[in-house]
């Protein structure tokens, strides 16, 4: 038999269009979500905005120790994130009423903080878990990543006057115009959009790929993440009721041996004799994650374990993993990532475009006009949701149990509404006015309930940052509406 | 996206269903020279490099085997090479898993894109199938490591 | 260090923009000759290479390579617009860029 197409250029021409658009829309979500995620704490600090920022990582620990001491002393574990100078509340995830549950922890009381809401997390988790259970949310992230790279590959193999066109973007030439728009945004970040789709890849595989790990220790799972992680202890529980012992004095020590902050802090068991307390070494310190890990008896506060990773392979995969993650990230450097994330963001939903817009005039049947009107409920739905979180964020009471999972009920709601309420518009009214409507949203909303964050850096830039998103979805709302 | 007709390939006799672009319906022949025939003009027998016709089950089933290349097999190819370095390697038992897991990271694309340059979707399917077939049987005849 | 990094970065995709026949034009304002092209991409070459010589010359390399290769389209990007609707804009970024290589440096050197 024979090949696809005249040459290599066009086969790959031919995939990239076609494993861009098969999951296109799920991409274009993970990359919006994943934009996001780069301010996780910032944004958790501008929906808590009555929460102080003066905090002492270890003195916010011991509160939160003592408060779940007396309100969760039966889950099984306690996971907990110390703040650091960019959070200021305590990420906690614990069982609770058979359920594992996030809280944000206040860093004074230990209790959850006055305002329930998911905060980031909302963006984090929705990046790599698409708000589906586990773990089907992330085997469809892991795929959609993978076929994004392939995206990637076939798209830059295709591409043929890469330097030639490099600085093109022809204004006002309908298909040209996206195609250049397409081009300049994939290709100026070149490097950014490789890296971070490899390094997505990558940071599920212990969901999507698990076969090595199999061959190298069968079923015998524990043994793997004990021999990978090597500074926790595993000892199971003794059964009788002890209290916590002195947590400051062993978050100090592991500080110590970390050589810089704790990040993650993990009790096993808490309440019982054989408790465990162990503190990982903080992600913000170097480029690799899990840099290491101290573990003592919670009871006693004996070291029982300690461990810096200098693996070269286990470096290796921590490292491209926080390469990902960018914790280690300082400001400016974040703000790049975050702008490198929006024009991948942007290609994403140009190729969608471009689609729709390159068979308009060849092909104009269902399948594509059907398709132009998805494009656009999916374009605008994602962030008209996320909208909707901060909207209700503001417009919720404090008070309340179900509180966050309102707002996320919201959020989705809202995207609902808006992806069936764009694929119905008229053609003239699909772009323009969901522009507008998120425009007027976005600049309404910093002044909701007052202007907050007159002296906190992150609320002002926060609500700044969303003046500037209104601002451009308005003249996107007037470029869309001229054309 | 492959617009080109080559009026070689198409007989005398009705041209069957093709994706034809509006430029290629009219004016896009080359004009009709007027020739005498003194024998009838030979069939030109060229040896198909590439499939044109877009609806016939022959390109239909290059593609549906290629993706399956692609996608099933591209994993089964990673897959079972990262299980082989897991357990052929000679380090520490973690440090052999992660190498593994790196390598089938790289693999794994690597594979896909082949799959679809590849001579013909058999020579894809075959390769791959042969290669995840051996890798994965070398790595189960291994013994796990201690 | 960094801010004269970027400042080179700037004048290094300006100088390969010039030197290309369909933006030299346009980004300059007047008529380039071939020579003059040629030229415009020999110093975008070399200027990029400086660009990134001296983001590894700080005292962390590996975030300064981290950092040049994100800081690349957030420079990139606006100068393409710049070319497509108002030329003009990034003739000042280029001048602006000509007068921040020193002052980055002198700060750094303080």
């Amino acid at each position: 038999m024979n090949r696809l197409h005249d040459g290599a250029r066009q086969t790959m021409a031919w995939l990239h269009g076609w494993t861009g658009l098969l999951l296109g829309h799920v991409l274009y979500l993970m990359a919006f979500a994943g934009t996001l995620s780069m301010f996780r704490p910032e944004i958790g600090r501008w929906m808590r905005p009555e929460n102080t920022t003066d905090v002492d990582p270890v003195q916010a620990i011991v509160a939160a120790t003592r408060w779940l001491s007396r309100n969760a002393a039966n889950a099984p574990g306690w996971y907990l994130t110390a703040p650091d100078a960019r959070a200021n509340t305590i990420d906690a995830y614990f069982t609770q009423g058979g359920r594992i549950a996030y809280h944000a922890l206040d860093p004074q009381t230990g209790a959850p903080a006055a305002r329930g809401t998911l905060g980031g997390e909302f963006f984090y988790r929705l990046h790599f878990e698409l708000q589906l259970p586990y773990p089907w949310g992330r085997l469809l992230a892991s795929l959609a990543a993978a076929t994004m790279l392939i995206a990637l590959i076939s798209g830059i193999v295709a591409h043929r006057r890469f330097f030639r066109d490099f600085f093109t973007f022809r204004v006002g030439k309908g298909q040209r115009s996206w195609l250049d728009g397409h081009n300049v945004l994939g290709v100026f970040a070149l490097p950014f959009h490789l890296m971070i789709t490899l390094t997505g890849v990558l940071t599920l595989m212990s969901l999507s790929m698990p076969w090595p790990g199999i061959a190298g220790y069968g079923a015998d799972t524990p043994a793997m993440f004990r021999e990978l992680a090597p500074g926790g202890v595993d000892r199971p529980a003794a059964g009788r009721k002890a209290p916590l012992g002195p947590i400051a004095d062993m978050m100090r020590g592991a500080q110590d041996r970390c050589g810089g902050a704790v990040g993650r802090v993990t009790i096993i068991n808490p309440g019982d004799a054989a408790a465990i307390a162990s503190f990982t070494c903080a992600d913000a310190a170097q480029i690799a994650t899990n840099a290491g890990t101290v573990s003592y008896d919670a009871v006693s506060g004996r070291l029982l374990n300690a461990w810096i990773e200098h693996r070269p392979a286990i470096t290796a995969y921590s490292w491209l993993y926080g390469l990902h993650v960018a914790r280690f990230a300082p400001l400016s450097l974040r703000w790049l990532y975050f702008f490198g994330g929006a024009m991948l963001t942007l290609a994403i939903a140009s190729g969608l475009i471009l689609w729709t817009v390159k068979r308009r005039d060849r092909l104009p049947d269902r399948a594509n006009r059907l398709l132009a009107r998805f494009n656009a409920g999916v374009i605008v739905a994602v962030p008209t949701g996320a909208l909707a979180l901060l909207w209700t964020n503001r417009v919720l009471p404090l008070a309340g149990d179900g509180r966050a999972a309102a707002e996320v009920t919201a959020a989705l709601v809202t995207a609902g509404i808006a992806l069936a309420v764009v694929a119905i518009l008229p053609g003239r009214l699909r772009w323009p006015l969901p522009f507008a409507v998120l425009a007027a949203g976005l600049i309404v909303l910093p002044f909701v309930g007052g202007w907050i964050g007159a002296t906190d850096a992150v609320l002002i830039a926060g609500n700044l940052m969303l003046l500037a998103a209104g601002a451009l979805c308005g003249w996107l709302a007037w470029r869309s509406a001229r054309c | 996206m492959n617009r080109h007709f080559s009026p070689m390939l198409a007989g005398p006799a009705v041209i069957s269903r093709r994706e034809r672009a509006p430029a290629d319906r009219r004016g896009s022949q080359p004009p009709k020279v007027a020739r005498l025939r003194l024998v009838p003009a030979p069939v030109a027998v060229q040896p198909r490099s590439f499939v044109r016709d877009r609806q016939c089950w022959a390109y239909r089933a290059n593609v549906a085997t290629r993706v399956a290349a692609g996608s099933f097999g591209a994993y089964a190819v990673a897959a079972a090479l990262g299980a082989l370095l897991a357990r052929l390697l000679p380090m520490a038992r973690p440090e052999a898993v992660m190498t593994g897991t790196l390598t089938a990271l790289v693999i794994f694309p690597a594979v896909t894109i082949w799959a679809f340059l590849a001579r013909s979707p058999g020579r894809a399917l075959s390769s791959v199938v042969t290669l995840a077939l051996a890798l994965g049987s070398l790595a189960l005849t291994l013994p796990p490591p201690a | 260090m960094l801010i004269a990094s970027a400042a080179l970065l700037y004048l290094a995709l300006y100088a390969l923009a010039v030197a290309q026949p369909q933006h030299g034009d346009v980004l300059t304002g007047r008529r380039l000759s071939v020579a003059r092209q040629q030229q415009a991409r020999f110093a975008g070459w070399v200027l990029l290479a400086a660009s990134l010589a001296v983001a590894l010359a700080t005292s962390q390399p590996v975030y300064a390579a981290l950092w040049w290769i994100s800081v690349f389209p957030a420079l990139g990007l606006p100068l393409v617009l710049a070319r497509s609707y108002r030329p003009a804009l990034a003739r000042f970024g280029a001048g602006l860029a000509v007068a921040a290589v020193p002052c980055g440096l002198a700060w750094a050197a303080i």
